[in-house]
Parts: C-alpha cells; sequence; structure tokens
C-alpha cells in the first residue's frame, strides 16, 4: 500500500533534518504507530535513487567515538517536492473522504 | 569481521559488482546500519530483517537506472558534439576539399547516423526502454567511430607540414578519449542491464 508513497514519506521524515538510513526507518516505524513497518532494504535503494533525483543530499559523519554512519538531507528541490506531494496528497485524501463517506 | 553481517556483505559485493563504486558505498552504509540493528536482535535477524542481497541489488540497480541512461546519453551527444565541432576545425584549418569522395561520405554520413542514433536513444530513455536505448547507442557509438576514423584519414590525406599533423593528433586524442568514455558508460549500462535482466 505504502509503495506509491515511499519517496514522500522519505521526504516528509526526514525534513529539517539529517538523518542516516538506520534513524529513518525507526522515525517511519514511531510516528506511524508501527503501521508502516518497512522492509529495511528497500529504504536504501529509494534514499539511493532520490539522491540520483537531486532531492536529497548525503555525507558521512562519525561521532566521536560512533559509527560511520551515511547522512540524508533534503536539498532546495527535495523541499520543494515535499510541498507538492504534501499538497497533492491533501487533495486526494480529501477526495477519498468525500467518496467514501458518502458510501456510509 | 566474521558471522552472518560479514557473509551478508560479501553475498551483496558479488550481487553488486556490476558497479563496483556503488558496491564500495553500498557495503559501508549497509554495514553500519547492519550493526545497529545487530545491537538490539542479534546479527542473524538483522541480516534476515534486511531482505535477499539479490533482490536489493536489483532494487540499487532500478533505483540508479534513470541516471545511468542519461549519463550514457549524455556521453553519447558529447561525442557527438565534439565529433562535429573537430571536423570542421580541421575541415576549415586545414582547408580541405568537401568533395563527394567516400572518404567524405562516411566521414559526414556516421556522423548524421550517429546523431539521429543519439536523438533516438533520448527518446527512448525517456520512456525507459533499456534495451532499445543500449540498441541506438551502440549504434550511434559505431556510426561515430565510422566517422571519427573517415574524418582523421581525411585530414591527413589533405595536410602537409608538422603543426597540420600535430592538429590532427590533438583533435583525434580528443575524439578517442570521449569515444572510450562513451565506451565505458555503455560497458556500464550492459552490466546494468544483465542485473535487472537477472
Amino acid at each position: 500500500m505504502l509503495k506509491g508513497h515511499l519517496d514522500a514519506v522519505l521526504l516528509a521524515t526526514i525534513g529539517d533534518e539529517a538523518l542516516h538510513g538506520y534513524a529513518i526507518i525507526e522515525a517511519i516505524r514511531a510516528r506511524s504507530g508501527g503501521h508502516f513497518d518497512l522492509p529495511e532494504g528497500t529504504i536504501y535503494p529509494a534514499l539511493h535513487r532520490l539522491e540520483l533525483a537531486g532531492l536529497l543530499a548525503s555525507r558521512w559523519v562519525q561521532p566521536d567515538g560512533g559509527r560511520k554512519r551515511r547522512v540524508y538531507a533534503l536539498t532546495d528541490s527535495g523541499r520543494r517536492s515535499l510541498v507538492e506531494r504534501r499538497a497533492g496528497w491533501r487533495s486526494f485524501a480529501s477526495g477519498i473522504d468525500l467518496v467514501l463517506g458518502a458510501r456510509t | 569481521m566474521s558471522g552472518p553481517i560479514a557473509s551478508y556483505l560479501d553475498e551483496l559485493d558479488d550481487v553488486l559488482a556490476f558497479d563496483p563504486r556503488l558496491s564500495r558505498r553500498v557495503r559501508d552504509e549497509i554495514e553500519s546500519h547492519l550493526c545497529d540493528t545487530a545491537e538490539q536482535v542479534g546479527e542473524a535477524d538483522a541480516v534476515r530483517r534486511f531482505g535477499r542481497p539479490a533482490e536489493i541489488a536489483r532494487a540499487y540497480a532500478e533505483a540508479a537506472l534513470p541516471d545511468r541512461l542519461r549519463r550514457s546519453c549524455v556521453a553519447a551527444a558529447l561525442l557527438g558534439g565534439a565529433t562535429l565541432l573537430l571536423m570542421r576545425l580541421r575541415t576549415v584549418i586545414l582547408d580541405l576539399p568537401g568533395g563527394g569522395d567516400p572518404l567524405t561520405w562516411f566521414d559526414r554520413g556516421g556522423l548524421i547516423a550517429a546523431l539521429v542514433c543519439i536523438g533516438a536513444a533520448w527518446w527512448m530513455a525517456s520512456r525507459r526502454r533499456i534495451a532499445l536505448v543500449r540498441r541506438w547507442l551502440h549504434f550511434a557509438a559505431g556510426s561515430l567511430a565510422l566517422s571519427v576514423g573517415a574524418s582523421l584519414v581525411r585530414a591527413f590525406q589533405g595536410a602537409t607540414g608538422d603543426s597540420a599533423h600535430a592538429l590532427i593528433v590533438g583533435t583525434a586524442l580528443v575524439e578517442l578519449v570521449l569515444l572510450g568514455a562513451l565506451m565505458a558508460q555503455l560497458a556500464r549500462l550492459d552490466r546494468y542491464a544483465r542485473r535487472l535482466a537477472a
């Protein structure tokens, strides 16, 4: 069900932060109340695709004494895309609400 | 490092061998992820939750494909443009005759054919028709090689003096480097296509 919306979910989860893949997966799981327990291996190719599309930028960080991780942040283009996707989703969801509501 | 994570990463390396740079990047990133997960659930479960390496490799190949197609088309377009410019440069500076001999025909005909093929490849790339993009770009590379070869022979036949020969060799080197870059892009695109077909 999430497949067509994975990019929007990833962009929204990253938002204004710079997050690594593990933190992104944990954040999606927490924010969705456990509804979206994504197969972990699907996230990294999607992040790579968004980076190649110019919507994300990534860099390696290594905190003192911590593990080296690649963190992702939205680019300006990614922020614009997120705004558009949010608007598109709201329009779609309100349409679905109207249709489903009319049948109950 | 040994154990399930190390075995998993080795297997991932094997299936990502179609792009060594991507493989290095993925290995480091996924190793970090698996170690984080393993701290919670153990190595065996961390690996199991991540998914099969072949599926991960395929997902990466699909993710990188649009960029790979674009790079191949850009390399072909650059070579086509450079071939046109350098051919004109040689013709003007060396004052080559523009007659209808076979070399001129191969020179110009090859270039025109290549530009048509590159246009067709761009169009197919926009529709993600990988097999057709590869086919058109291979045609383009062959046509450009023919055009460059004919243009160089034609230039050498009409050239006199060291400076003329230096110009021909210099421009030929630029064209050969670009042709090599295009062939490398095509080889990488072929490896991606094989991974996706596997």
